[in-house]
């Protein structure tokens, strides 16, 4: 009966099925090309270090640098986080396997205040925020890093300060 | 004796429009905020969806309104830019869209319908576990389900499609890099919607939408004294 009420409707299950199936086509390669792009660590990935200097902003006049001349070049922005800091985080897992960064060394977010997170573009000096969170940073493309807590009205990061007061800023790197 | 018959003409009141529109909401806000923890797994999709399929487009764009009205500005995740807010808006307006459009097919009113009898008391009195699972497994319709999911799929697709464009709209120097790179970075936050939402539009709407019918809810359900 089932069968003979979708050979009834041949032309809308065909199409259904075939858009459905270029959908899963076009998402699962998206998905793969994000994942590799993003799982990648510098090349020679095991045994090597990297230089990361880290800038902690409080928001509230107070400012902490950290420079790590000995990170693991495996390790992503969210362990060295976790390595020099005392982080609150949430964990959300797959497919985006992520933390949501909720508090750094006390400090959490409330309200319109959260931790942003900021690169410099070596390309052109300038502070960046980043478009992806800290699970996801390799430290192949940036070196300098900042949170930065500060409040926003808005989702729009163009709209943000960056974390050192008066410098430059861009959105595209 | 026509007249007599004929369901009350309550769905076409302004206040019971007003009123679907004010519980959908509620409903959607509730289950929203409910799974704040898990990104981008949301039951307001399937419920515009059954709105729009049960009451028509107008009312599924009016839940889908008022709930991003309300999501949008009072979440813990961050609050959306005007910008970002009008496309949410406009992306959430494809399930509105969809179960409409769904609901005038052939075919979403032929999956609609409610069979007459029941006998499954009946049935699982006389049989062995399995033997009653197995019907009840038949009963919940396979090809139902899987439309509902295919449709639901499709909607969140171009949802997808739309706000990840939208969230790179400002930050990239074209609209074809904000469309790619959009696309691309948020595939992981796009596989967690188009999944969980296929899983919800197989099982919860088409249970929602017979169960409609069976109580003679929604625009649909007029035809059942005819």
């Amino acid at each position: 009966m089932r069968v003979g009420f979708i050979s009834q409707h041949k032309v809308f299950f065909s199409i259904i099925i075939l858009l459905a199936a270029i959908i899963i086509a076009v998402q699962g390669s998206a998905f793969y090309y994000y994942q590799k792009s993003n799982s990648a660590c510098p090349s020679p990935c095991q045994g090597s270090t990297v230089t990361v200097e880290t800038l902690i902003n409080y928001g509230n006049g107070t400012s902490q640098w950290i420079n790590r001349t000995n990170i693991p070049s495996s390790w992503n922005f969210y362990d060295l986080t976790n390595n020099i800091t005392k982080v609150q985080a949430m964990y959300y897992g797959p497919p985006t396997s992520e933390h949501l960064v909720t508090g750094i060394n006390g400090v959490h977010i409330n309200g319109q205040y959260f931790w942003s997170l900021w690169a410099v573009c070596q390309k052109s000096k300038a502070w960046i925020a980043t478009s992806v969170g800290a699970d996801a940073i390799h430290f192949t493309t940036y070196h300098t890093l900042a949170w930065f807590y500060q409040a926003a009205n808005s989702q729009d990061s163009s709209n943000w300060n960056p974390p050192v007061a008066g410098a430059a800023k861009v959105t595209m790197c | 004796m026509s007249n007599q018959l004929s369901p009350p003409m309550v769905f076409d009141r302004p206040s019971t429009k007003a009123m679907i529109v004010s519980v959908f909401t509620a409903l959607s806000l509730a289950t929203n905020y409910a799974l704040i923890g898990f990104q981008n797994v949301k039951l307001m999709d399937t419920l515009v969806f059954i709105v729009a399929f049960l009451f028509g487009v107008r009312l599924g764009i009016g839940v889908a309104v008022s709930t991003w009205l309300v999501y949008g500005l009072v979440n813990p995740n961050g609050v959306d830019g005007p910008i970002i807010l009008s496309f949410l808006i406009l992306g959430e307006c494809f399930y509105a869209l969809s179960g409409a459009i769904l609901s005038r097919t052939s075919v979403g009113q032929e999956l609609s319908k409610v069979k007459p009898t029941d006998d499954s008391p009946r049935i699982t009195g006389r049989t062995g576990v399995f033997r009653s699972l197995g019907r009840r497994i038949r009963r919940l319709n396979p090809t139902r389900s899987l439309v509902f999911a295919l449709v639901g799929l499709q909607a969140t697709f171009g949802y997808d499609l739309l706000t990840n464009f939208a969230s790179w709209l400002f930050l990239t120097t074209s609209l074809y890099q904000a469309f790619i790179i959009g696309n691309i970075i948020g595939a992981p936050f796009s596989v967690a919607h188009e999944g969980s939402n296929a899983i919800f539009f197989a099982t919860v709407a088409p249970a929602v939408i017979v169960a409609a019918r069976r109580m003679g809810i929604g625009f649909h359900a007029r035809g059942r004294l005819n």
